[in-house]
């Protein structure tokens, strides 16, 4: 049974700390929703799971069934076994759906193995009919033109022919229309399995509706502040976080952004003013 | 000049060095015209092989579709000028190949003079050795008519590239798209000039330019000069240039997939190549570009 654990992680980013000392680990069949507040850190910890090259950790470890991954680059850590179903899918115009998601698939395959094409297309065409995303999907650019729905269906049917071990999920509800939502919650509840550790990134309850998690946990300010049962999905969607800061005595306050000035010298004399 | 078997081989060829030697498609052919006046079922190989300096005239009839692969070889330096005019309501769709070697100058102007509600597609591909000067000129004369102008160049070495497009638009509800893929090697240098000119009386008209340039080496070079003419309102047009190395979203997002960072930067160059590769339904010669573009993106030249 896979197993992910993060372990006091302090990540940064630009000299500014994102990740307070994170603690948090997922079994292989569990599935945990990480809910909060816009800026708490919720992506940027799928992305340093991921090895995202624009953090940089400064203390803890993350472990794969025991084994650091934090020497590994991402493409060792996906053929690790970690998934992650992007917020925002990037669109690579040229490249076919078909085409990316079979090298994809090839590469995780030991050298002498040889994916079996024909085999594969019906794969491909079961796990876009059970997705809804029509015919045409594989030869389609990847991502590009498809709507906010369809890329967040594409990144499902990526991770249903990947099979990974520990799959975040960031934010896929966002984009998805009511029928949409129950389609993608129904296609990961049929992926659910003691094999899979799920991670799901969300700020609403909808979703957790559809995808049903055993543990939940509340992020603010770069760490995880609370975690229990369901029962804290219905108090987030009633009360929000207020109650939760209010508990745990967190200031919450806005950072005055810097401003900058792309005009003449007065305007930018003014903006050194404000600032 | 002796042709390679692959170009020779063409099923349906016709052949042109300085003068026209074989024309398997039955085309019509006059001092130097060719004219289409018969719908073409199928897409004709037209291979201009000159030794230096050579001028060529295709005329289309009107309401007549015609489809044409021309292959511009140039073993040794060439100079090259085509002018196309299509009729009134007639359509051309022109796959262009250049072939050309090491340290040769392929130096092309083509005139592209398009009636009304004429239709003209291009798929460019240029594939070279050395310096590359290309002049292209669109002139949509006639109102509806329609230009759209896909182009890859792939460079590599000591390969240069000058290139300049120019879409006029003379006449109203006409409409231009250009859209450019340029993939420059270590040291490669690909300069080009894009320009739109709406010009007066062509309201209703839509030009657009979209420019993507990747870079392979640290020391290679895409400039794109992307400009836009405007004498005329209730118009529509835009531009862009977006180039650069490998984008790290882009990486992350293959990676993070399983492909090693060599599969992605092949895969996402490939998304560069394969639209242009796609249209070439001549196996034999589909096959010998591929090796001479996968030899450039390697470094070869």
């Amino acid at each position: 049974m896979a197993k992910l654990e993060i372990k006091d992680l302090v990540v940064s980013v630009e000299g500014k700390i994102i990740l307070n000392g994170i603690s948090l680990t997922v079994n292989g069949g569990e599935t945990h929703a990480i809910m909060g507040p816009n800026g708490t850190g919720k992506s940027t910890l799928a992305a340093i799971v991921m090895g995202h090259p624009k953090y940089r950790i400064e203390a803890g470890d993350i472990l794969l069934d025991g084994e650091s991954i934090i020497p590994l680059t991402v493409d060792e850590r996906s053929r690790k076994g970690l998934f992650l179903a992007m917020q925002n899918p990037v669109e690579v115009p040229g490249v076919t759906n078909f085409d990316f998601v079979k090298t994809a698939v090839s590469a995780r395959m030991a050298k002498d193995e040889h994916l079996r094409i024909g085999k594969f297309i019906f794969r491909f065409e079961d796990a876009a009919r059970a997705l809804r995303m029509g015919q045409g999907l594989s030869h389609r650019f990847l991502n590009q033109g498809f709507s906010g729905g369809e890329k967040k269906r594409n990144e499902i049917l990526q991770m249903s022919l990947l099979n990974p071990k520990i799959a975040f999920l960031d934010e896929i509800d966002s984009g998805l229309d009511v029928d949409a939502l129950k389609l993608v919650g129904e296609n990961v509840t049929r992926m659910k399995s003691p094999e899979l550790g799920l991670v799901l990134i969300t700020h609403y309850q909808r979703l957790l509706d559809y995808i049903e998690p055993d543990i939940v946990h509340i992020m603010i300010r770069g760490d995880i502040v609370r975690t229990g049962g369901r029962e804290l999905i219905a108090k987030i969607d009633s009360e929000g976080f207020d109650w939760l800061k209010a508990e745990l005595g967190i200031d919450d306050f806005e950072e005055k952004p810097t401003q900058y000035s792309l005009g003449s010298c007065a305007a930018s004399q003014k903006v050194a003013e404000r600032n | 000049m002796a042709l390679p078997a692959y170009l020779s081989r063409l099923r349906g060829a016709v052949i042109f060095e300085e003068r026209l030697l074989g024309n398997h498609a039955d085309l019509q052919y006059d001092d130097y015209t060719v004219t289409i006046d018969k719908d073409t079922a199928e897409r004709i190989p037209f291979v201009i092989a000159p030794n230096g300096s050579q001028s060529l005239t295709f005329v289309t009839t009107r309401g007549v579709t015609g489809k044409l692969h021309l292959i511009v070889y140039a073993r040794s330096g060439i100079d090259l000028n085509l002018e196309f005019r299509l009729a009134d309501a007639s359509h051309l769709d022109i796959i262009y190949s250049y072939i050309s070697f090491h340290n040769q100058v392929l130096k092309t102007r083509t005139d592209h003079i398009l009636g009304e509600n004429s239709t003209l597609k291009i798929n460019t591909g240029i594939v070279h050795g050395g310096a590359c000067e290309l002049d292209e000129r669109f002139e949509l004369a006639g109102s509806g008519a329609n230009l759209k102008l896909e182009l890859l160049d792939v460079a590599s070495g000591s390969d240069r590239a000058t290139i300049r497009q120019n879409v006029l638009h003379d006449n109203q509800a006409t409409v231009s798209q250009i859209d450019n893929r340029l993939i420059a090697g270590h040291l490669a240098r690909l300069d080009y000039e894009v320009t739109g000119h709406i010009a007066k009386a062509s309201s209703k008209s839509r030009c657009v330019q979209d420019n993507r340039g990747l870079l392979l080496g640290e020391k290679s070079v895409i400039q794109v000069e992307p400009k836009l003419l405007i004498d005329e309102f209730d118009v529509e047009a835009r531009h862009g240039a977006a180039i650069g190395q490998v984008n790290e979203e882009e990486m992350f997002y293959m990676q993070s997939r399983g492909l090693s960072e060599n599969e992605a930067k092949k895969l996402i160059v490939s998304g560069y190549v394969e639209p242009y590769l796609d249209k070439i339904t001549d196996s034999k010669l589909a096959r010998v570009l591929r090796t001479r573009i996968a030899s450039k993106i390697a470094g070869g030249k």
